[in-house]
């Protein structure tokens, strides 16, 4: 059997270079890439919830020197989008927990979550944290599914990946160069 | 159609399956394979390129959860089994194709001495891995072990970073006189643009989302095109087997009867069978069709079918090597995750606190899919950057241990549970046994050292073995209806045929008659491919 055999039998076309083949193969792919995070109006949240969710985002993952924070990765939009799809007991779930959130803010600082000081805002998430591994209160329930999916969508968006990460695969390469420093192998 | 029976009729179209229609065909038999699943279009039905966010939407509105599509987690079976004791798992994947679509492509001779409690050695078997790793397009490094022999290999693709550490650490301790090594994977998917056949690897990394250029070798992309071309065979895909027929006189197979994909019942009539469904759904099938002749299951006078239940399982323990924190981590891509292998270990002589052999799956670099280290406590700015850091620096190490075949370990018939076509679900009995524990014990411990020796730190280690802590590896499960030379204590002889009915068939790895560390696939292809030419000959003479 030659290679030309196999190719007309399985129907895939083989093209010599890699960039040929990536334009064959994912041109679909690449021209979906634009998605207006910063634009999207929430389909499930509120506008406040959502607006509290984004400072919430932003805590758990702040912008630093590297990269930016949850909020402006998009974040909010993943997890709004998500839940718009989501099965009613999950739904439920978050709207009861982003209400704990504005509760907490409301006796402890007197004014809804979204007004409060950044210090407020800490506050209140550092004591949604304080249990992470054995969660006791609902507040502190709330944060792990808060943290884990904030977690998720940040590491799947662009800014995640490209500037946080620095990472530049889900590409076609001729070669993979594999370690190339004589002191990670030197016995 | 009606009127046609051909020579075999291959049911389940996986790494078993997609073989023997090649060869079954090749030398010139008729060949029905059927398939419980429908065909899936590589690039077209499965493609994880992209930006994940650019794809939520769809996925969403599809009812996925994941914006990575993969076809695995997309499309397994759940529900299809009663899982007893600790925590039992299956992974069941009906396309064509089965899992070889989203395997990951390891592809491990088993060597002499696993061959020992075999009915056949490794030297009958050495050329039908040589075939296969042909046919496969294997890419590996020759390494010159003795248990692990190389094979027809394209050229080999190089480790990361955080592997050679690995292999740095386990160069120092062999110098200690410790007996392990440290090699590259080898792995099913052609490397050398001069030799291969199919698309040349493009390391995107996404081998077990399903691989959208068919680089990876699948069932679908090689052997069954290759069927087809010699118009020998003939495709049901979307049809469940839902019985076996007998002939009138109840001692041999006569076909099959199954539902096809618009819920009505046909036959196909065969002069033999070839299953080659999974192991646990084989001895499913062989005990649902028990008969007046066959009181206990097909191919059952042993009492053997379900019994030699065994996997793999594990554990993992990870390193955190502060030398690699600021290398080049922007495209670790590579083969999928794991381009290193601890093995060796145990083959010179058996530890005395376990029974069997375990190896060492490595990997390391940074997979943006993969958040895993994200998930570690804490939060905000000094959490941010740690998590970064582990992502990049780490190296993962995840025990592969052969699971000891005992009594406690196997597959029977739920008496309740039943599918939708009103046959009895199967049950996995799973459990671990102190010989189990201690092994993973052993591999806690060996790795941990590797880790030290080589300037790391230990960053996360199931610590104390525990029943509760190992994980079975649901793709690996093997044994339950075993070859053997003694029709006493054996299903099937040598070449994959049963004791009792001389024209049924067994191609999947459920047949293997002992287990080592190494992954099952490339030795299910070679044994089917051996089974295969074993029917057609004896077809041939006329003795089925």
């Amino acid at each position: 059997m030659d290679r030309r055999d196999l190719v007309k039998i399985l129907g895939i076309s083989i093209v010599v270079g890699p960039e040929g083949l990536w334009a064959h193969e994912h041109g679909d792919q690449s021209a979906a890439a634009a998605v207006d995070v910063a634009g999207y109006r929430p389909r499930f949240l509120t506008a406040q919830e959502y607006q509290v969710l984004g400072q919430l985002c932003d805590i758990i993952i702040p912008a630093d020197e590297t990269s930016p924070g949850a909020h402006e990765a998009g974040v909010p939009f993943y997890i709004d989008s998500v839940l718009f799809y989501a099965k009613p007991d999950e739904q439920q779930l978050w709207r009861e927990g982003l209400k704990q959130v504005q509760n907490s803010a409301m006796t402890q600082f007197g004014q809804p979550f979204e007004k409060c000081s950044v210090e407020e805002r800490e506050r209140v998430v550092a004591q949604m944290a304080a249990n992470e591994e054995a969660p006791q209160t609902a507040l502190e329930k709330f944060f792990v599914p808060l943290k884990s999916i904030t977690v998720d969508a940040y590491w799947l968006s662009d800014a995640g990946m490209k500037k946080y990460l620095g990472y530049r695969g889900d590409t076609m390469l001729r070669e993979f160069p594999g370690c190339t420093h004589p002191e990670h192998q030197t016995p | 159609m009606a009127n046609t029976v051909y020579d075999v009729c291959v049911v389940g179209s996986g790494p078993g399956g997609g073989i023997a229609s090649y060869a079954l065909t090749k030398a010139g038999l008729n060949v029905a394979l059927v398939e419980a699943g429908p065909r899936l279009r590589a690039g077209i039905d499965y493609n994880a390129h992209g930006s994940p966010y650019a794809r939520l939407e769809s996925r969403l509105k599809a009812g996925y959860r994941d914006p990575v599509p993969s076809v695995f987690s997309d499309r397994r079976e759940r529900d299809h089994f009663t899982p007893v004791g600790d925590r039992p798992d299956h992974g069941f994947l009906k396309v064509l194709g089965g899992r070889s679509i989203c395997w990951a492509g390891h592809s491990l001779r088993f060597g002499p001495l696993d061959f020992k409690p075999w009915p056949i050695s490794y030297e009958e078997v050495a050329p039908y891995y040589s075939r296969a790793e042909r046919l496969m397009e294997v890419y590996g490094d020759h390494d010159g072990l003795w248990n692990m022999p190389d094979g027809e290999f394209q050229k080999g693709v190089p480790m990361r970073c955080g592997e050679q550490v690995l292999k740095r650490g386990v160069g120092r301790l062999k110098r200690q006189g410790r007996v392990m090594e440290f090699v590259s994977q080898r792995k099913a998917m052609p490397t050398d643009a001069s030799k291969a056949r199919r698309t040349v690897c493009h390391y995107c990394g996404h081998c077990m989302n399903g691989c959208e250029v068919d680089a990876k070798y699948t069932s679908a992309n090689t052997p069954i095109p290759l069927a087809m071309r010699t118009g020998k065979l003939t495709l049901f895909t979307e049809s469940t087997m839902t019985r076996i027929l007998f002939d009138s006189a109840g001692r041999k197979v006569a076909g099959i009867e199954y539902v096809d994909g618009k819920g009505g019942t046909e036959t196909i009539a065969a002069k033999a069978l070839v299953l080659a469904c999974n192991s646990i759904e084989t001895p499913r099938q062989l005990l649902i069709n028990k008969t007046p002749a066959f009181p206990n299951g097909l191919a059952n006078g042993s009492g053997q079918v379900g019994r030699n239940l065994t996997s793999h399982f594990g554990l993992t323990v990870t390193g955190f090597f502060p030398e690699l924190v600021t290398r080049d981590a922007s495209n670790d891509d590579g083969t999928d995750y794991y381009h290193g292998l601890l093995t060796g270990l145990n083959w010179d002589k058996p530890n005395p606190r376990f029974e069997g052999t375990y190896q060492v799956q490595c990997a390391s670099g940074l997979h943006p899919h993969r958040s895993g280290f994200a998930h570690a406590p804490g939060y905000g700015a000094a959490w941010k950057k740690r998590v970064r850091e582990i992502s990049i620096a780490h190296a993962s190490m995840n025990m592969q241990g052969a699971l000891l075949v005992s009594p406690g370990k196997y597959v029977d018939l739920d008496t309740e549970r039943k599918d939708h076509h009103g046959l009895p679900l199967p049950r996995v009995h799973l459990r671990y046994d102190d010989s189990d524990i201690a092994m993973a014990d052993d591999m806690i411990e060996t790795c941990e050292e590797i880790i030290r020796a080589t300037g790391g730190q230990v960053y996360s280690t199931p610590g104390k073995a525990t029943r509760e802590k190992l994980q079975i590896d649901y793709n690996h499960w093997v044994g339950t209806v075993r070859m053997g030379k003694d029709p006493k204590t054996s299903v099937l002889n040598s070449d994959g045929q049963s004791h009792e009915i001389a024209n049924l068939f067994v191609g999947d790895a459920s047949v293997f008659a002992a287990y080592p560390e190494k992954n099952p696939t490339l030795t299910n292809i070679a044994l089917s491919w051996r089974m295969s030419e074993r029917l057609a000959e004896k077809a041939k003479r006329g003795e089925i």
